[in-house]
């Protein structure tokens, strides 16, 4: 593990210099791209409020905005393990050819999602001045809580990043898995309005996007303060994170062979 | 001798063969279900390298000659640090860099001149040092004013001469060259050969893999003999050669 830190630390020119062509691709360096890049979580949202509120008549007041923070956040931890499942299988023909730490393109892949997150709130903050939030100081939470994210994140990328080697249809299987977890979150519902109260407690051990995709609706539009739960979503993302590390730090030395 | 540059001692690269590359994920958790245990793999190991020793002191040209599947390429990537040694150790003093038309690592939605930043970085250069060969670069890529062209619009020639030409100008201090090929067209294959020869002239290390014996004669200050992966004969260029060449006779 301390191997692992140490070949990121030496090669994190090479790492920013890839996030940065990452952001130049997805953003053709223009701010074109940029509100391009708005639109779709934006649109998404749309479709969502249209079905909750306008076809079946359901939600609280405040609701795209509410859907809104939860789904920005989503996104992010999506894109990563998606990208992830394929960022060392395609380079196959690279990292035969050039000797590069491995680690480097599931961190790479990471930090640019958490960057398009930062860039994703530009469209939040405006949408949160517009439905009147009240901004409470509660917001400063969104550090840490995304932080927790990005640590379970990165955990569940590079599992995926080493098993993508090794079973060709994780992709896909994935694909599905993360559409189920995402309506299994409370993103488009609310914990307390539609979770059996003797079972919230499960629910917010078990799947750690519960707690934290209520801390974002909570911290940024409900203006309250994180539960204790949150604690429990650290651990866990904690957890993967070093078991994602062991089996990266395990695996390493194969990948190049195993392609 | 302080001057050894690379010292292999007895090196081992094992391989699992596979018959399906890749399983899926559905089959393996379906077994594993179904029968408890984990999937017994028809997995069978080979030794692509064993028992391989030897020395390169700076400057010197090792030689490298055997048959097709002899574990040659193999022997490189150990060098180059893309395969670990599952046996016995390599160790390398400097920056080693492989001599290959580098194409593998392109995006194409980039221009010819982000790509050189962005292989040459992949390869391990600082960013300052690559720009300090930019222009000399793009100047033997012949690439001229398509080097700000994305390089999705480049030919296969055209993007080949910009592989070659980041790999040859890209100063390291251990070059692996896998044959001496040129690439592109008649021009530009002879200027490249003749830019090949011109590096392993320098006082460079140079490890080299070819089937031209006669370029392994003229290059090289020692030689060595691979067959399946084991060494057959290493040392004197003329001497292993001979030896080599009555082998291909009596096999015949």
């Amino acid at each position: 593990m301390k191997t692992l830190a140490c070949s990121l630390w030496r090669n994190r020119a090479l790492l920013l210099y890839l996030v940065e062509v990452d952001l130049k691709l997805s953003y053709g360096n223009k701010v074109l791209g940029y509100l391009w890049s708005l639109l779709d979580p934006l649109m998404l949202m749309v479709v969502y409020v249209i079905l909750v509120q306008v076809i079946f008549r359901r939600g609280e007041s405040q609701y795209p905005v509410l859907l809104f923070s939860a789904l920005l956040a989503w996104r992010c931890f999506l894109h990563s393990t998606q990208e992830a499942a394929t960022c060392i299988t395609s380079k196959a023909k690279l990292l035969q050819t050039v000797a590069v730490p491995k680690i480097i393109f599931p961190t790479q892949v990471v930090v640019s999602n958490a960057l398009q997150y930062m860039f994703g709130l530009g469209a939040l903050v405006p949408m949160l001045i517009l439905m009147k939030v009240k901004i409470t100081p509660y917001v400063l939470w969104l550090v840490p809580v995304f932080g927790v994210q990005l640590v379970f994140t990165y955990g569940i990328c590079l599992v995926v990043a080493v098993v993508g080697v090794y079973f060709r249809d994780l992709q896909n299987i994935l694909q599905f898995g993360l559409r189920m977890w995402w309506y299994l979150s409370p993103g488009l519902f609310s914990v307390a309005d539609h979770i059996p109260e003797r079972l919230q407690r499960l629910y917010m051990i078990v799947n750690p996007f519960a707690p934290l995709l209520e801390t974002y609706k909570n911290i940024l539009v409900r203006g309250k303060p994180p539960s204790e739960y949150l604690a429990v979503a650290a651990a866990i993302a904690v957890a993967i994170m070093c078991f994602g590390l062991w089996l990266f730090s395990r695996k390493e030395r194969d990948l190049a062979k195993d392609l | 001798m302080s001057d050894v540059v690379i010292r292999a001692e007895n090196v081992g690269v094992r391989f699992r063969l596979r018959f399906e590359k890749r399983s899926t994920l559905k089959k393996f958790l379906f077994q594993l279900f179904l029968q408890g245990i984990r999937p017994r793999s028809e997995n069978r190991e080979f030794w692509a390298l064993r028992g391989i020793s030897f020395s390169v002191r700076r400057g010197e040209t090792l030689g490298v000659i055997g048959p097709n599947g002899s574990g040659k390429s193999t022997l490189l990537r150990v060098i180059g640090g893309i395969y670990l040694p599952d046996e016995g150790k390599v160790e390398t003093k400097g920056r080693v860099s492989m001599l290959l038309s580098l194409t593998a690592g392109v995006q194409p939605e980039l221009s010819g001149r982000d790509n050189i930043l962005l292989i040459g970085m992949l390869m391990g250069f600082p960013y300052k040092h690559i720009c300090s060969h930019l222009e000399e670069i793009i100047e033997f890529s012949e690439l001229g004013e398509f080097i700000e062209a994305p390089v999705k619009t480049y030919s296969s020639g055209m993007l080949a001469r910009l592989g070659f030409a980041i790999a040859a100008h890209l100063e390291c201090d251990i070059l692996l060259i896998d044959e001496i090929l040129g690439v592109g067209d008649e021009q530009f294959r002879a200027k490249s050969q003749a830019k090949i020869r011109e590096l392993i002239n320098q006082e460079r290390t140079v490890i080299l893999v070819s089937h031209n014996l006669k370029a392994i004669r003229q290059f090289s200050t020692s030689c060595l003999w691979l067959d399946k992966g084991t060494m057959r004969a290493y040392g004197d260029p003329d001497e292993v050669i001979a030896s080599y060449e009555n082998f291909l006779i009596g096999r015949k």
